[in-house]
């Protein structure tokens, strides 16, 4: 588990990128006046946790980040005791903190949770958002400013990496897919400070590559990727050495579709 | 000489050559009419060859005549036509040729470096299959979608299907590269260009032609060509303005292909044709002025006006927006003034029509039959899926052949096409044959086995004491630590139990090839099939002790109608007489469609809900069936175990021939198989492949 919590968010200056794909601010915002948890799907690098940064900021709301694993107990997220000082001390686990100081609590790759753990958020997302916590025979009842944020990305085929249904049904679902090529360009561009048209020349051979999801390549390449991309190129790396690097090998260790890929690269920046 | 004639005859079938005394001794004797005789061959229609050829002979001829020196040495001659291609051998004679007059000899007979590089590029080339999964994924990545690619030999290429792109399975045109580096290759940027040329085609509407028009709709483009007196010349004008389009968008769309155009012109230009036909001169003067910026060919007026003319219009096509109207228009143009000149119909001689106005070798030609949908067909990527959780494939057939058979369809992957053929197999799943319990394993084999096997199981979940953190406080060590502290002791830390997993999360299925196949003998004398019998109930003991969930499936069958699977112990059954007596009825049956049997088999493993899914396939490694053999089979096999991956199920090849050979292996990829060379030592293999592979 690796979680921190927020530091109390600094309005006006240090905003989180985002650029907006659509409503998704106008329904997150919704659904957190109305005290309602929300569930962002999409795929790896998206967006969807620089989205929560954002809201986050935006809402004036600490938050919490856990990136789930398969190892997450649910000692991990609501609190085990401690021994210090020969004396046994309570000590918060994220969910417990962020439900008791009002933070957004954003617990990234769900699905990578055990299913067990899983089911504890359940009394936190229907009407009473409550956390029991066994340990210290209380039930735990959420600041208003809480909110809980699940992302899970749809995208894996296996059966022990679905979302409950149970689970799914508690949530308000927002959708996110890669971003129309003038959008993620603006994105990279703005993330990796490379120069625009450096920028739309990567976003249009990711494009190219994403085309290749599901018949050579297990996952799509995320905008994050084309951001590490400008970056290394930024670093003044040769543009194909950077393509190799940032975007091609991470992606795939088959040979040929690899070279396939540098081909493609070299039709952009050859 | 008449040991080249009868090479030239058994080489080159396909080209109609005069009996001996009227050609090769007409050529040893009289030049000049062995010229006429080579003109008489009338089937020489090779994209490069005949111009090429004929101007090879004019010159060594001529050479001949005014040094009084025999070229034609016939030894040499053997080995060029034993090493090269008729279109390799056309551009080898064309590249000495254009070499200074006084170094022609000694480029002829491979004595400068360059005329080597060349002859070795030429002799050697690139064969398609070394590159054809780089070249697919390109393709369908610039297409953006499935893009069907096919690989032909080019002396028979046919066009007929407008939505697949047709290539050359070998490609021999350019010198060999002095360095060794594989994209350093020009022929593989020849292939490159290609796909890329052709995409670009139907990306900027060459395809969409008459759409917008009255004359809209299929074939209008070569309805277009036909309401010209000379369809030919029409269409030669037509593709090189339209290629002039195309490759501007392509630059404009990749600045960066720009280098691999140039390297490639670079490579192309030494061998570029100079036609003695007027009309054609003066269409491969202005293809070089548009591409290279410069030609060798001179032009007599008043084809060198008209030449200036349309090379300032053809630019224009290269500005943004130029549609394939404005191609046509130019084309309507273009044509009206060459004809007057050219005084009746360009003289073609026997070029194939699609090698006129190609800027590269092996070009295939435009698709005149345009179709108002020239997108590529949809293909399904992969066999469909099953949803999670199902027992039974969804999509089983109603009909079913016998007590507790069913049949499912499934597709099959042509490689050629580049495509799968949906429902091509059925596949029947049915009841095993069930034998006696006679043969069973000794106990001290099977304590062996158990032993092995026992250190790698271990339970769910195990909660460990005494950790530095974890859960819970663990009571036993506080309280210990407690009295140590109040004895003097050191401060213990470790008061902690915390939940580790442990639990072998893993389920395996072994697909069983029961082809005829596993009748042969092995060095020991027994049957194959009683080897796999043996070694197959050993792992299953060695499983029943590691506790994981597995599989017994075999198979065999006869056509893609009729491929037969067999449950020999389904997941949820434990290891018992029952099993055991299937595994002891195991006999040679038929053939093995592999692919097909792969594809239920990882259906019936994808479901299970294990983190780590293996499919040990137990083979002879030679795919076989009706209709379904080598290159074929072996492409269709691959597939189905790339679609299995990317199911997250892992395919395992045990390959038990000895004979097999590495290639075998490429079915399942990299470290994914193993070929067995003691078939008799299946058991210890099998035995500690699992455990290698699992643990």
């Amino acid at each position: 588990m690796a979680a921190h919590a927020g530091a109390p968010a600094k309005r006006a200056h240090d905003a989180p990128y985002y650029l907006p794909l659509g409503e998704e601010i106008e329904l997150f915002e919704a659904a957190y006046h109305a005290k309602l948890p929300v569930l962002l799907k999409g795929p790896t690098g998206c967006g969807k946790t620089r989205f929560v940064e954002h809201m986050s900021w935006r809402l004036n709301r600490p938050l919490i980040t856990v990136a789930c694993n398969e190892d997450l107990s649910a000692s991990d997220l609501v609190g085990r005791y401690l021994i210090i000082d020969n004396q046994t001390v309570w000590q918060d686990g994220p969910l417990t903190q962020g439900a008791r100081c009002g933070a957004i609590t954003y617990l990234d790759e769900i699905v990578e949770a055990r299913n067990d753990t899983v089911v504890l958020i359940h009394p936190l997302t229907d009407h009473r958002r409550i956390l029991p916590i066994d340990k210290l025979g209380k039930q735990l009842e959420a600041d208003a400013g809480f909110c809980l944020v699940l992302s899970f990305n749809p995208g894996y085929q296996s059966v022990r990496k679905e979302l409950k249904a149970s689970t799914r049904q508690r949530f308000v679902s927002i959708e996110f897919s890669f971003p129309t090529p003038d959008k993620e360009a603006q994105i990279v561009a703005h993330e990796s400070g490379a120069d625009f048209e450096v920028a739309r020349k990567l976003v249009y051979l990711g494009g190219k590559i994403r085309s290749l999801a599901g018949s050579g390549l297990e996952e799509q390449l995320s905008t994050r990727l084309l951001i590490y991309t400008g970056k290394l190129m930024g670093a003044d790396i040769a543009p194909l050495a950077a393509c190799e690097a940032a975007m091609i090998h991470p992606l795939t260790d088959d040979r040929d579709l690899q070279r396939s890929l540098l081909e493609l690269a070299k039709n952009y920046f050859g | 000489m008449e040991r080249v004639w009868r090479r030239l005859r058994q080489r080159y079938r396909f080209i109609r050559i005069p009996p001996f005394p009227a050609w090769a001794q007409q050529l040893e004797r009289t030049p000049e009419r062995a010229y006429e005789a080579l003109q008489a061959l009338d089937r020489w229609e090779r994209p490069l060859g005949f111009d090429q050829v004929r101007a090879y002979f004019q010159q060594l001829l001529a050479l001949q005549q005014r040094d009084e020196r025999d070229f034609i040495d016939p030894d040499w001659l053997l080995e060029a036509l034993d090493a090269l291609t008729v279109e390799a051998a056309g551009r080898f004679f064309h590249f000495c040729l254009r070499r200074e007059p006084g170094a022609l000899p000694s480029a002829l007979s491979r004595r400068d470096g360059a005329a080597q590089a060349a002859f070795e590029g030429l002799r050697k080339g690139l064969s398609a299959h070394l590159i054809e999964r780089v070249l697919r994924y390109y393709g369908q990545a610039l297409c953006e979608s499935a893009y069907p690619l096919k690989f032909i030999p080019w002396d028979n290429a046919r066009f007929s299907d407008a939505r697949t792109l047709t290539l050359a399975d070998h490609v021999a045109a350019y010198p060999a590269h002095p360095a060794s580096r594989a994209e350093e290759d020009l022929h593989f940027l020849l292939y490159k260009w290609l796909i890329t040329h052709e995409v670009g085609h139907r990306q900027a509407g060459t395809y969409r032609f008459g759409l917008a028009d009255e004359q809209a709709g299929r074939g209008a483009l070569s309805a277009f060509l036909r309401s010209f007196a000379d369809p030919f010349l029409a269409e030669a004008l037509f593709h090189l303005a339209e290629d002039v389009r195309v490759e501007s968008q392509l630059l404009r769309q990749y600045p960066g292909f720009k280098a691999d155009r140039d390297r490639l012109l670079a490579g192309e230009w030494p061998f570029r044709d100079e036609p003695a036909d007027a009309g054609l001169r003066f269409l491969e003067a202005l293809l070089q002025r548009v591409h290279w910026g410069k030609s060798h060919l001179t032009l007599p007026q008043p084809w060198r006006a008209l030449s200036g003319r349309l090379l300032e219009e053809v630019r224009a096509l290269a500005k943004p927006g130029s549609d394939v109207a404005q191609t046509a228009r130019w084309t309507q143009g273009a044509y009206a003034q060459i004809e007057p000149l050219l005084g009746g119909r360009l003289q073609r001689g026997r070029l194939q029509r699609h090698a006129l106005a190609a800027l590269f070798p092996y070009e295939p030609p435009l698709h005149l039959e345009t179709d108002d949908s020239p997108a590529p067909l949809a293909l399904r990527p992969q066999a469909q899926e099953p949803a999670a959780g199902d027992e039974a494939p969804p999509d089983a057939l109603e009909e079913t052949h016998g007590p507790g058979e069913k049949a499912f369809p499934y597709d099959e992957w042509d490689f050629r096409a580049g495509a799968y053929r949906p429902g091509w197999c059925a596949l029947r799943q049915r009841q095993p044959q069930q034998g006696g319990v006679d043969e069973t394993l000794s106990s001290t084999r099977l304590t062996q086995v158990r032993r092995a096997f026992e250190w790698m199981a271990e339970e769910d979940w195990v909660r460990h004491k005494r950790q530095l953190e974890g859960d819970e406080i663990d009571i036993d060590a506080w309280v210990e630590s407690a009295v140590d502290r109040r004895a003097g002791g050191p401060l213990p830390e470790k008061f902690y139990t915390q939940r580790l997993r442990r639990r072998r999360d893993l389920c395996a299925a072994i697909l069983l090839d029961q082809s005829d196949s596993t009748a042969r003998l092995t060095p020991g004398g027994k049957p194959v099939i009683q080897v796999e019998r043996n070694a197959l109930r050993t792992l299953c003991e060695a499983l029943e002790t590691l506790r994981d969930e597995y599989a017994l499936f075999s198979y065999s069958g006869e056509g893609r109608h009729q491929v037969d699977f067999y449950v020999l112990k389904p997941f949820d059954q434990a290891f018992g007489p029952a099993v055991q007596g299937r595994l002891n009825a195991l006999q040679p049956l038929a053939q093995n469609r592999d692919g097909c049997a792969l594809r239920h088999a990882t259906r019936q493993v994808q479901t299970r809900a294990a983190r780590t899914r293996l499919l040990l396939h137990v083979t002879d490694g030679r795919p076989w069936d009706h209709h379904y053999t080598q290159r074929y089979a072996l492409e269709d096999a691959k597939k189905a175990v790339q679609e299995a991956r990317a199911l997250r199920v892992k395919v395992f090849g045990v390959i038990c021939d000895p004979h097999a050979p590495e290639s075998a292996k490429n079915t399942y990829g990299p470290g994914r198989a193993v070929i067995l060379k003691d078939v008799s030592g299946l058991t210890e293999l099998l035995l500690a492949l699992y455990k290698r592979i699992t643990w």
